[in-house]
């Protein structure tokens, strides 16, 4: 039957508006179907076509639901973006439901299934976000993965409706236009070019909001009010036939522009506004993290800091020092893997044979790898010398041992001889008879053994010597003159010793006291532990790890200080890209430009001074918890506290230094890495400062002309300037204390770059100590008096804390000067140095200031700040015993300080010159034991600095290049296409009437 | 042999998204131009197809209507779509679909790397480790797609013996074009592509002597017994349940498989062998000058064993194993559901979609299908 409609020479059957509901309206085809007339009349010779409709039989369940006749209720959506955000949110819900019955029942149809897609695109892209999340270390990264996520989806979503928004603006078409249809499914009107359901026009208010029948026809008195508004909009001719299809048609052809624009450029815009959507997250969220965390550790602290202060009690006297009560009440656990490990290695009675001793020992080593502890565990098991030494224990059955081998030894020996050669040996050797366990138990007594459980080395040594003696002492008088006797006792001593080794071997082992190596491993690990607990607060602040609040700042502040210095994208390039070299010399140039204009310098300063109390406060707030001050010692000291009074009263002393040491290197770091983040963001304003007074600085160096021929002449330091004038002597400084102020802190580099500058054949810097000696205290001297006005500034409530920051820097000056100075002599080898930081000039100024009592106060913070860091070389030394100072003596030093500050100094009967002397005669203020190593690592120099800051500031300008330039390229693109829309253009030649009449005409 | 859908599909071939509302006065006319009476006067009709025409079910093809389909995109569906061509359909409103889904990708990648800081040696070396994984990501992100699809695909080929992408050029009326120079006067879909008209009635195509696909063979696979004619009653409906739950685990497993890939993407096994070296052992290894066959065979072994194969192995299994705790537990739950849904996806499929104990109800039920106004 079919075959015999495919025949019937028509393209296909035509669809007429009447023919969709086939099944409910079993009609008589001919009168129905124009078509079939149509073939009637063309081909009336074919008479015996006849068309039958065919019988509808649906014999399963699934054949196509829903093709009865129903009254056309599409509807037309309007709503603002929150509403439909919500409907899209709601919808998910039923996208579940298709999946469902899709996946599972195989029900659906093709706009269901189509939907799933959205569902799992979503879905899956939450998975990625995950997978990505958990592949990040940190909570930021982990964070803006789904950050990302989020405004990949949100730009997706919003693209199209700002795309949209000039198109309806302009031609009146909403290009998103939503509707209803009788299924109460949600679709976009012009989805399908081929489709244009107009109806839904029908009963819409001018301003595009659907209206009942009732409601419209009470309020206008035509159809498609709507559709003419926007045929006006898009400017179809007036009157003319049929405007409305008209108005439709050209509203498609504006809809398809816009929506293909939209495919065009959401592949560009998507990621870009994504991009920048995250960008503009990435702050809040890093902020909003770093608080948060910052808060959680600290609360976590402050608990842990309590139940420390209650175990330690008062006076210093802890009322706690068992170990397993200490661990319980700091919540300490071991974890079980270490502790199932640790206790597989021990057996239960103690005894270990060599090869499990080794074992133990490797483990120790590698579960306390860099702590130290391993150190003291060995020296703890070496206190009781049967856990180092291998033991052998003496029972029946090892004598009954001692009979055989004695025994064996003989037979052995004689049996090897040839028949011939035994008969010539005498009958006590050939038939030895051996030793009897009473011999044994004799020969114990005699060599004092009798009794001992337990051999040790010694003592198997002495056994081995007297068995052997013992054996042979039976037969000694038959071997008297008999050479072959005399060689076969030989042999048998030689067999007897070797077997006896063998015996030790096999019965060897250690024995390890279970309770108190348990005890020390378990001490230990608790150590470690509190360490990893105090680490998570060091990684929520000071720690150089991605995400610490040290790490955000030192991300973003630096970018800010090259924006303030106001370097040019040439310059950035250079400091980026090329050699410290160059890049000194592009900073050099800019710090000169900036020292030249005094408002300009005025007002780097002060921008930079907020950047750098915005970097060193942070930090000095996580110091403060964690080592507090002299006067009020934070959790790391009373940890070390408590857990030196319980190593001493477990263990003794050996511990008790390993403790010491353990902690004390960890006080020593932190108060080292606050060192290093204020040297490096003061150095900046350090350098600016040298550089605006650059020919001063020299000329204090050199000497005016009189002084500098004077000192060329006669003094022979200054016999490096023998070939220069004063003049040239000068501007060959000035060029020096540039270069040095902003590169590495290294001394041999300097000294290099100083004999760069002096003519050739001049001798080096060697020999001029006093030079760098003047040289250290101008660069690391004060600063000037315009540099800290400006730093100080007119803002009231802000005079004080800048006031702060200046000592700040003039303390760190201070400290590198002191540091660097104890290089120096190592440099001049002429002793000067090595007591150049006793004299007067270098501190005493500020000792001396204490007994002026108009210059006390500020002293007293001074010399108290340089105390303060003295914390970090309180490990100095400790090991080997040769300690300078203690904490203790620094807060004895401190409290004579205060003492001037309260003016108690300044009182009747106390010993004012006594106390000065004390200041001064302290070692607390020697900076003897400054080593090369921390005065070069502490802080970053200059270069380096805005170098590396650079390379950030370039790397987010070459992104913002890039993202803007996609936005601006696709809106031009946008822009161009929505100005063109709507028009004739080739695809859309405009067919008048006229046209198509002539057409048909032709 | 004639059933209501097949008049039905060839009625009504609306697009995908049809609807119930009154169809009007702008729908598509199905009767070609020259189809007037009495007018004989009319272009040439030179199409390459001149009705609906099932296309050779091979990989060749395939790939062939691929690429043109691709070409299309651009060369076409973008003109025709700026312009606003009246006759534009949403079969091309799919096609452009494509490209920002391809675009945004790789773009979103480059918007990345270029953020990265790249001035100095060590950030320079970062940065490409960082573009290296992202670009594995864009890869292997479409990859797993692909994979999730082929997955199903020949699981229903295996099962079924249908090939959900077996082309048909569906052929378009050129009347409406005339107002524009670029003609399109063909789609090439597939015959499964729509559950509502799923185009079985090419499959019946007279013209051609041995037909492409072996109904009865299909019948076969269904796990009809009997009489073939009554089996395509049987099959039909099975048929579009086979097509509504392969597609619906199509886009479930794409899920997964990107997952997967995207994962896999981020393991430390691709950071062993360097992007430059794989470029540089194709371009010279084995497409160099002055080298002997035998060792471009050995080049391409290594480019494709040393360079891609092993990672991706390798990479499988860091994922598995992961970095950390959370990342381990990540990794094995997305291998394991990934393969849990794979496996339920298959064995639904199959089981669900059988004629074998599939109630043939009387023609009474059709009565409870019917939808109640």
């Amino acid at each position: 039957m079919g075959n015999l409609i495919q025949n019937i020479p028509v393209n296909r059957p035509q669809q007429t508006t009447v023919a969709r509901p086939v099944q409910s309206q079993p009609v008589l085809a001919a009168n129905v179907n124009p078509l079939l007339n149509e073939i009637k009349n063309r081909y009336p010779q074919d008479k015996i076509y006849t068309y039958i409709l065919a019988e509808p039989i649906s014999p399963a369940r699934t054949t196509p639901a829903g093709v009865s006749a129903r009254q056309a209720s599409g509807e037309l959506i309007k709503e603002n973006i929150f509403q439909s955000m919500s409907r899209t949110v709601k919808s998910y819900g039923d996208y579940a439901k298709y999946f469902y019955n899709a996946a599972f029942k195989g029900e659906g149809k093709d706009y269901s299934v189509g939907k799933i897609n959205d569902l799992t695109l979503r879905a899956g892209s939450l998975g990625i976000a995950t997978v990505l999340a958990t592949s990040k270390m940190f909570p930021f990264a982990k964070g803006m993965e789904f950050v990302g996520l989020a405004t990949w989806f949100a730009s997706m979503a919003i693209w199209p409706k700002v795309l949209g928004m000039p198109i309806k603006a302009i031609y009146g078409v909403d290009i998103n236009q939503k509707y209803k249809d009788s299924d109460g499914r949600v679709k976009d009107v012009f989805e399908d070019n081929q489709y244009r359901p107009m109806d839904i026009y029908r009963y819409v208010d001018k301003n595009g909001r659907p209206l009942t029948k009732e409601e419209y026809q009470a309020k206008y008195d035509h159809d498609y009010v709507y559709l003419e508004k926007i045929g006006d909009k898009l400017g179809i001719e007036k009157g003319i036939k049929d405007r409305n299809e008209a108005t439709m048609n050209k509203m498609g052809q504006v809809a398809v522009q816009g929506k293909t624009l939209g495919m065009l450029t959401a592949g560009v815009m998507t990621p870009v506004l994504s991009s920048l959507a995250a960008d503009a997250l990435q702050n809040p969220l890093k902020n909003l993290i770093e608080t948060s965390r910052y808060q959680r550790q600290t609360e976590e602290l402050k608990k842990f800091e309590q139940t420390v202060e209650t175990l330690l009690g008062k006076n210093g006297r802890p009322r706690v020092t068992d170990i397993d009560k200490l661990s319980e009440s700091l919540g300490i656990t071991i974890p079980e893997k270490t502790q199932k490990q640790f206790e597989s290695l021990i057996p239960q009675n103690g005894e270990l044979t060599p090869e499990q001793f080794k074992k133990l020992n490797k483990f120790l080593e590698k579960e306390f790898y860099g702590s130290g502890f391993y150190t003291s565990i060995e020296a703890a098991m070496k206190k009781d010398a049967r856990m180092t030494e291998p033991f052998v224990t003496v029972n029946q059955e090892f004598k009954q041992q001692l009979v055989n081998i004695v025994k064996q030894s003989f037979d052995e020996v004689v049996s090897k001889l040839p028949d011939d050669k035994k008969a010539l040996l005498p009958e006590k050797i050939r038939n030895y008879e051996g030793l009897k366990s009473q011999d044994i138990d004799n020969l114990f007594k005699e060599i004092y053994l009798d009794g001992v459980s337990d051999l040790n080395k010694t003592q198997q040594n002495l056994l081995k010597r007297h068995l052997s003696t013992a054996a042979i002492m039976t037969v000694d008088n038959e071997k008297q003159g008999n050479n072959l006797a005399r060689e076969a006792v030989d042999r048998a001593r030689q067999l007897i010793n070797d077997k006896l080794e063998a015996l030790y071997d096999s019965k060897r082992h250690h024995i390890v006291s279970r309770t108190q190596i348990e005890k020390i491993f378990k001490f230990a690990e608790m150590n470690r532990q509190i360490r990893g607990r105090l680490n998570l607060f060091e990684k929520a602040t000071i720690k150089n790890i991605a995400e610490s609040a040290t790490a955000i700042s030192w991300e973003t502040l630096p970018q800010k200080y090259v924006k303030a210095l106001g370097f040019t994208n040439k310059e950035l390039a250079v400091l980026a890209t090329t050699d410290s070299t160059k890049a000194t010399r592009v900073i050099a140039e800019r710090f000169e430009k900036i020292a030249a204009d005094s408002e300009k310098y005025k007002k780097v300063l002060q921008t930079m001074s907020e950047y750098a109390k915005g970097a060193i406060s942070k930090e000095e707030k996580a110091v403060i918890q964690l080592i507090g001050t002299i006067e009020n010692p934070g959790i790391l000291f009373k940890v070390k506290d408590l857990m030196e009074s319980s190593a001493h009263a477990n263990f003794g002393g050996y511990f008790k230094d390993t403790i010491t040491t353990y902690y004390l290197r960890k006080i020593s770091s932190v108060q080292r890495k606050l060192r290093n983040t204020i040297d490096s963001f003061v150095r900046p304003i350090k350098a600016l400062d040298v550089f605006k007074n650059l020919d001063n600085l020299a000329e204090r160096i050199v000497g005016d002309i009189g002084t500098f021929n004077f000192r060329r002449e006669h003094d022979w330091h200054y016999q490096m300037f023998e070939k220069m004038d004063a003049s040239k002597a000068k501007a060959a400084m000035a060029r020096y204390l540039k270069d040095t102020v902003l590169t590495r802190n290294d001394i041999n580099n300097w000294t290099t770059k100083m004999e760069a500058e002096l003519p050739l054949g001049t001798r080096g810097f060697k020999n001029s100590f006093p030079v760098l000696c003047s040289i250290a205290e101008q660069i690391f001297g004060e600063l000037h008096l315009e540099t800290a006005a400006a730093i100080t500034g007119d803002n009231m409530d802000k005079i004080a804390e800048n006031k702060a920051l200046i000592r700040k820097i003039n303390v760190n000056n201070w400290i590198m000067k002191a540091r660097f100075l104890r290089i120096d002599y190592k440099l001049s080898e002429q002793g000067g140095g090595k007591n150049y930081m006793r004299q007067d000039n270098a501190l005493g100024g500020f000792i001396e200031d204490l007994k002026n009592r108009s210059k006390v106060q500020e002293a007293y913070k001074f010399l108290s700040e340089v105390l303060e860091d003295r914390i970090a070389d309180l490990g100095e030394n400790i090991s080997d015993g040769t300690q300078r100072f203690t904490f203790e003596k620094l807060q004895n030093y401190k409290k004579l300080l205060r003492d001037f500050a309260s003016g108690r100094a300044f009182e009747a009967g106390y010993n004012l010159d006594g106390a000065i002397n004390c200041l001064k005669e302290s070692s607390c203020f020697e900076f003897l034991t400054a080593n090369k190593a921390v005065a070069e690592a502490s802080g970053k120099n200059v270069t380096e600095f805005l170098a590396s800051a650079a390379q950030n500031v370039r790397s987010r300008n070459k992104w913002l290049k890039l993202v803007y330039g996609l936005l601006a390229g696709t809106v031009a693109v946008s822009a161009y296409t929505i100005a063109k829309m709507g028009k004739n253009n080739n695809l859309n030649k405009e067919i008048k009437n006229k046209q198509s009449l002539q057409g048909a005409l032709k | 042999m004639v059933t209501v859908s097949n008049i039905t599909n060839n009625k009504l071939n609306i697009p995908v998204n049809s609807s119930s509302l009154p169809v009007s006065s702008t729908e598509k006319s199905y009767i070609s131009q020259n189809f007037h009476a009495g007018d004989n006067s009319h272009d040439v009709d030179n199409r390459k197809y001149k009705e609906d025409k099932i296309l050779p079910n091979t990989f060749m093809n395939r790939m062939r209507i691929n690429l043109s389909k691709t070409l299309d995109i651009p060369l076409v569906h973008f003109p025709r779509g700026l312009a606003g061509a009246p006759d534009y359909t949403f079969y091309e409103f799919l096609q452009t679909a494509k490209f920002p889904y391809y675009l945004g990708g790789p773009i979103l990648a480059a918007l990345f790397y270029a953020g990265v800081k790249k001035d100095n040696f060590k950030s320079a070396r970062a940065a490409q480790g960082v573009a290296k994984h992202m670009a594995l990501g864009v890869g292997l992100y479409y990859l797993g797609a692909a994979f999730a699809k082929s997955l199903v695909n020949h699981t229903v080929r295996f099962t079924r013996g249908i090939d959900l992408r077996h082309p048909y050029a569906k052929a378009i009326s050129t009347s409406t074009s005339k107002t524009g120079d670029f003609k399109k006067d063909v789609e090439y879909r597939t015959l499964y592509e729509s559950s509502e008209f799923t185009r079985t009635d090419l499959i019946y195509d007279h013209d051609v002597k041995k037909s492409e696909i072996d109904t009865e063979k299909i019948a076969r696979k269904y796990g009809v017994k009997g009489d073939v004619n009554d089996a395509d009653q049987t099959v039909k409906p099975l048929i579009k349940k086979t097509i509504i739950m392969a597609r619906a685990w199509q886009y479930a497993l794409t899920a997964f498989f990107v997952t997967l890939g995207i994962g896999m993407a981020n393991q430390k096994a691709w950071d062993k062998m360097s992007s430059e070296g794989f470029k540089k052992t194709i371009s010279k290894g084995i497409f160099g000058r002055k080298i002997s066959l035998k060792n471009r065979l050995h080049n391409a072994k290594i480019v494709s064993y040393d360079y891609i194969l092993k990672p991706f192995g390798e990479s499988f299994k860091q994922f598995w194993h992961g970095h950390s705790k959370a990342s381990s537990i990540v990794g094995k739950s997305v291998i394991l559901s990934a393969a849990a849904a794979t496996l339920l996806a298959m064995s639904l499929i199959t089981a669900k979609t059988s004629a074998r104990g599939h109630k043939i109800e009387s023609s009474g039920a059709n009565r409870q299908n019917e939808v109640a106004e």
